[in-house]
């Protein structure tokens, strides 16, 4: 028995999230080396400097929200039905809202394409930032409203399924898993708010003409309020795989469950009051707003931190079962071999180097030294790129075969896999950083100007653009990789052959019986965090309207 | 800027593909005054300075006899509010222009002017409702360009007065222009045999060109030079002496002639039905450098001479087509499938080939058994030292790291922001 | 709550290191007066700077020892910085003020930490001090459009008695570009990233 056999209709869903995750993964990455090509120089010839902004938004666009979303709502419902062990109550919801989610994904992709593509009316080469004043058609921003509102139809069915479990089991802690994908979509639902109120508030009827001018810093504010929160909606499921899951694939158990329940409050708390340390260098927000929420950002350092310690730990725990001695040799009684393990290593590895550029990112003044430069992609890469994406990847080598019924084929690929995209982000991220930090802009086509000379230490700019391409295609093979593997074993025989993995997932060293019940109660966590939000977002949003909803005021400009 | 500037791009290829067929149908229409396509020596393409002109899309805008004339700056076109529109505009000597900015930001660059113009075009960037005038008396070719959006092929021209000099003779309803095909400044030199005079053959079911007729210092030339046709014509040319060809030097786009590829002598004829309307440019190799040039048009007005078939141009396979015949198969094909599909299905015609039947129980998946630890380490007997010691390391790392970035990276070099 | 003696160590030390960021940004700003861009408390209608401080945009002299540029950042250049480079004192307090009129736009003088956005409707305000005469590169770093990867511009720094101190703003203004601007072209044409004193 597995998964597939325990809720065949939920596996349906989970299955179907994931396909259209590695779709537009794919499709997605394939852009990305078209970028990395335009960008360095490489390549000019297949398509030209306006269609590259175009490219960007659909990669942006497919990566950051397509892939993700998709990815983490199956991975949920896999982890609430499973430590529930209960079914939705009523799967054409469910189907319900990932349809809409679909609905919307194709309609703000076909949006983009309208740039490159001739014969479709629609525009939307606005980045996956959407800037007011520039304008995309109301398709695009009519797909992203879908995507999110089908996304909020994810958190009702794990909400509901934990009350209806709750009736039944009214003294018990809540299972991990669903404790962390409740918690997760509860920080989604506080976060959207602030771009569903930009998107249909504002510039949905602004881009359909019916109001004429919106404000560029408020509903660049209002963006922000979700967009760095949105860091941790895409984060927050890589930990639930790393505190739920790596232990056990480690060979060990998770070290504390309780703390893990503290990091995932602490996260719901302080990951949306933390917005406008993406707008230090924004006019017309005060130096004092800016110092409050970039303390509230330090601070969320600190689950980071503890996670690390946790699920170390836990890795540790594994190495010692599985006879590991000393205190750094331990690690090579780990199962390196395995791509679910390994994939998932080495994307902590990876957070733990990215780590260092958030703190950067995160000073009032030092961010200057990096801020949109390309740095700040060289840094998202490593994290959403790859502390997210390989845990992603690494975890699918592991659900897939119980989520299908079917043993996971191309095996040696596999292993292989997770170190491709190691190494080819280690290149990549480098020579990204790097040439950030000489002053180099991201979000730009042909980063070369007459009048402008980027100074790099150590290595030349020549260098670096070779580092990127190279490391792009490592990347894209790593990808090729992992869908051929996804597709061989989708196309295998459900149960024809004995799985190679078990879904079982042993207890914690520390259970959650060691941890105060308030934990569980998610009514204080969410006031707390909108007590925080009015301290934080109260203020300039307030003066922000002050003089009016839509003034100073812009008119669109079609990108 | 020279970054964008030589390069092909496909979604320009795309472009031009599209406009061709839209600018062939409006001039079939009659309903652009396009007389002629002068090249404005690749003004307009991405080979001069800034990008291509995408709101160019080949046609001259002919509003010779006017007194008045507009064009828009900062019109639609060229990815945004980028154009000059129309972006060529031909008229004639003392007709005012005046400018009118539609969007922001914008300037008037003159690129080129004949010599002894006094346009000086616009210098400073201006804003909507700025309006510039000027009356050209000078003839010639004047180029201009905006210079925030050069990079985005925002660039004009205006061509004052007719090409050919004195009393042309031809222009009925659209004149021919050679640009400067028969002068000096195109390659092989100014054509002798050719006095300005475009012969206007419209209405007529066939012409005759002779190849090698006396002219240009011996039998180097074609007769007539310059010929003006209707959609349709059938032209036919004769070889009176020997060594010629017949080299195409431009052609419309989507038009079909090929010329005479090889050398042929006195006898030969060659025929050819012009129906792709513009201005065709040819010469003969071996005799160019003697100004052995030629020029047909083709006028967009297939209906003039009552000829032929009703269906003038055909438009080319292009995106278009492919998109308004695969669009609606797109959605009707797979749906049609889609229904057999279902229908079979409900017939239960698949029912023995896939194995799956609907009531049959899909099999039971086996998985791995659970792994039991070489050795059980309970949580008192467990001290994650190592942990401990890489995060020490981590923590080491990051510290000096931060002091490194922060203090002598960024505190250490300036120029700051002092509030 | 039960949690191992390891793990509250690292959670005191975590606490301290975020304590130590916070201290060592603090220490920056209120210690080396090194901030970010604040609020100036003015807005602007975007389609109406005729009527503002960017009516004409360019430098002059406020005080003795304070010069002032206004800078439109706009689809896609800066006025002055694109057509012709800024001119700034050496050594002396430079304000510099940037809006823009169309979309959101970035300020980036490479080479310097003085990076920041450009929002219609708001005003950027930069203070600083160039120490030594040098050109640098300006570059829009925020996606403006589709010719967004042209705009840059140029920032010359001179000595502070080449930007001629005459009188009123209003002329000043004029004058001080014209003058030192051929003088400036002349050095930093080439783009060299250092113009001798």
């Amino acid at each position: 028995m597995t998964y597939i056999d325990d809720f065949p209709g939920e596996a349906r869903v989970v299955r179907a999230a994931f396909a259209i995750a590695f779709a537009s993964i794919g499709l997605g990455g394939a852009l990305g080396v078209l970028q990395a090509l335009f960008r360095t120089g490489y390549s000019r010839s297949l398509f030209s400097a306006v269609d590259y902004y175009s490219i960007l938004t659909a990669h942006g666009v497919l990566m950051a929200l397509v892939f993700t979303t998709f990815f983490i709502v199956g991975l949920f419902t896999w982890g609430v039905t499973r430590s529930l062990d209960t079914g939705f109550r009523d799967l054409r919801f469910t189907w319900g809202w990932l349809g809409l989610m679909t609905l919307g994904t194709v309609l703000a992709f076909v949006s983009v394409l309208g740039g490159i593509v001739g014969w479709i009316p629609t525009h939307a080469a606005v980045l996956y930032t959407f800037y007011a004043p520039l304008e995309a058609s109301p398709t695009f921003y009519l797909g992203l409203a879908l995507l999110i509102v089908g996304s909020w139809g994810a958190g009702v069915d794990y909400v509901l399924a934990l009350r209806e479990w709750r009736a039944d089991n009214p003294d018990e802690r809540i299972p991990l898993q669903t404790f962390m994908a409740v918690a997760t979509m509860l920080l989604w639902f506080v976060c959207t708010l602030g771009v569903a109120v930009e998107v249909v508030v504002f510039l949905l009827p602004w881009s359909l003409g019916l109001i004429p001018r919106v404000d560029p810093l408020l509903t660049r504010t209002l963006f922000w309020y979700f967009g760095h929160a949105v860091v941790y909606f895409w984060l927050l499921p890589a930990y639930f795989v790393w505190y739920t899951i790596f232990p056990k694939l480690s060979g060990g158990r998770l070290f504390s469950d309780p703390l893990a329940r503290v990091v995932f409050v602490l996260f719901l708390v302080l990951s949306t009051p933390v917005g406008v340390h993406h707008q230090y260098g924004d006019p017309g927000l005060s130096q004092g707003l800016k110092f409050v929420q970039m303390t509230s950002t330090y601070f969320i350092l600190l689950p980071s931190l503890l996670t690390a310690f946790t699920v170390v730990a836990s890795m540790e725990h594994g190495a010692r079962q599985r006879g590991g001695k000393g205190l750094v040799k331990w690690l090579r009684a780990l199962p390196w071999e395995k791509p679910s393990f390994s994939g998932i290593a080495l994307a902590g590895l990876a957070f733990a180097a990215s780590g260092f550029g958030g703190m950067v990112n995160a000073g009032l003044n030092v961010n200057a030294l990096v801020h949109n430069t390309m740095w700040v992609p060289g840094h998202f890469h490593l994290t959403v790129g790859t502390a997210v994406a390989l845990t992603f990847m690494a975890i699918t080598y592991w659900l897939l075969p119980q989520l299908s019924g079917k043993r996971l084929r191309l095996r040696t690929l596999a292993a292989v896999q997770p170190y491709l995209w190691f190494v080819g982000m280690v290149f990549m991220s480098n020579a990204m950083h790097r040439v950030g930090l000489a002053g180099v802009p991201r979000r730009t086509s042909e980063p070369q100007y007459e009048q402008v000379i980027f100074n790099t230490p150590i290595a030349t700019i020549g260098e670096l653009h070779l580092q990127t391409v190279g490391g792009a295609f490592l990347l894209f093979a790593s990808l090729l990789c992992f869908l051929a593997v996804v597709v061989s074993t989708w196309l295998g025989d459900r149960g024809a052959e004995p799985l190679a993995v078990n879904g079982h997932i042993p207890e914690a060293l520390s259970g959650p019986e060691h941890g105060p019940s308030i934990l569980d109660n998610f009514r204080v966590w969410v006031v707390l965090t909108f007590l925080l939000l009015l301290i934080a977002y109260g203020p300039p949003l307030a003066a922000m309207v002050q003089n009016g909803l839509f003034a100073p005021g812009s008119a669109p400009i079609p990108a | 800027m020279s970054t964008v500037s030589d390069r092909r791009y496909s979604r320009r290829r795309f472009l031009r593909d599209t406009t061709a067929v839209a600018a062939a149908l409006s001039a079939s229409t009659g309903v652009s005054a396009a007389a002629s396509s002068p090249s404005y020596d690749g003004w307009f393409t991405g080979d001069a300075r800034g990008a291509e002109t995408k709101n160019y899309d080949g046609t001259t805008v002919d509003k010779t006899g006017q007194d008045s004339v507009t064009i828009e700056v900062g019109a639609q076109g060229n990815g945004g509010s980028y154009a000059y529109a129309p972006p060529a505009v031909r008229i004639s000597p003392g007709t005012e222009v005046t400018f009118e900015w539609v969007s922001n930001t914008h300037d008037i660059q003159i690129e080129s002017a004949p010599s002894g113009a006094s346009w000086e075009g616009v210098d400073s960037i201006e804003n909507e409702g700025y309006t510039h005038s000027h009356t050209f008396e000078t003839a010639g070719v004047y180029k201009y360009y905006c210079t925030p959006h050069l990079s985005l092929g925002m660039k004009g021209a205006i061509v004052v007065g007719g090409s050919g000099g004195g009393g042309s003779s031809g222009g009925r309803n659209a004149s021919a222009d050679w640009g400067d095909w028969f002068t000096d400044s195109a390659r092989g030199g100014a054509v002798g045999n050719y006095d300005g005079t475009t012969v206007d053959k419209t209405g007529q079911d066939s012409v005759t060109v002779e190849v090698g007729a006396q002219g240009n210092g011996g039998s180097y030339a074609y007769a007539p030079p310059a010929l003006k046709i209707s959609p349709g014509t059938e032209v036919t040319f004769e070889w009176v002496s020997n060594t010629h060809d017949i080299q195409i030097e431009s052609a419309p786009s989507g038009a079909s002639w090929e010329g005479v590829d090889s050398i042929k002598n006195e006898g030969y004829t060659h025929s050819h039905t012009f129906e792709t309307s513009g201005t065709y440019t040819y010469y003969c190799t071996p005799h160019l450098s003697m100004g052995m040039k030629g020029g047909i048009f083709v006028t967009g007005n297939s209906g003039g001479g009552g000829g032929g078939g009703g269906g003038g141009v055909i438009p080319d396979l292009n995106w278009w087509n492919i998109a308004w015949i695969a669009g609606p198969s797109a959605v009707a094909i797979p749906s049609i499938v889609a229904y057999l599909l279902w229908d079979y299905h409900r017939a239960g015609a698949f029912d023995g080939v896939l194995d799956r039947g609907p009531s049959e129980a899909p099999p039971e998946t086996t998985e791995a058994p659970p792994a039991s630890p070489e050795r059980e380490l309970d949580h008192d007997e467990y001290d994650p030292w190592g942990t401990a010691t890489l995060l020490g390391v981590y923590f080491v790392i990051i510290s000096v790291a931060w002091a490194l970035m922060y203090f002598v990276e960024f505190l250490g070099n300036g120029p700051h922001i002092f509030g | 709550m039960e949690i191992h003696r390891l793990e509250k160590i690292w959670l005191a030390v975590s606490l301290v290191f975020i304590v130590a960021l916070v201290a060592s940004i603090v220490y920056g700003v209120a210690g080396m007066g090194v901030g970010t861009v604040g609020d100036t408390g003015q807005q602007l209608d975007p389609n109406g700077l005729d009527q503002t401080r960017f009516a004409d945009p360019g430098g002059h002299w406020v005080d003795d020892d304070h010069y002032v540029v206004n800078v439109v950042a706009r689809q896609f250049l800066f006025q002055p910085g694109t057509q012709e480079p800024i001119m700034v004192p050496a050594n002396t307090t430079v304000t510099f003020y940037v809006t823009s009129p169309d979309v959101v736009h970035g300020f980036d003088v490479v080479g310097t930490h003085l990076n920041a956005m450009v929002i219609p409707g708001q005003e950027t305000k930069l203070t600083t001090e160039f120490d030594e005469p040098k050109s640098y590169g300006i570059v829009c770093h925020e996606y403006c459009g589709a010719g967004h990867q042209s705009m840059a511009g140029q920032l010359i720094v001179v000595p502070a008695d080449e930007l001629p101190k005459n009188g009123s703003a209003a002329s000043g203004n004029a004058t001080a570009t014209n003058a030192t601007a051929d003088a400036a072209n002349a050095s930093a044409a080439v783009a060299a990233p250092e113009v001798s004193a």
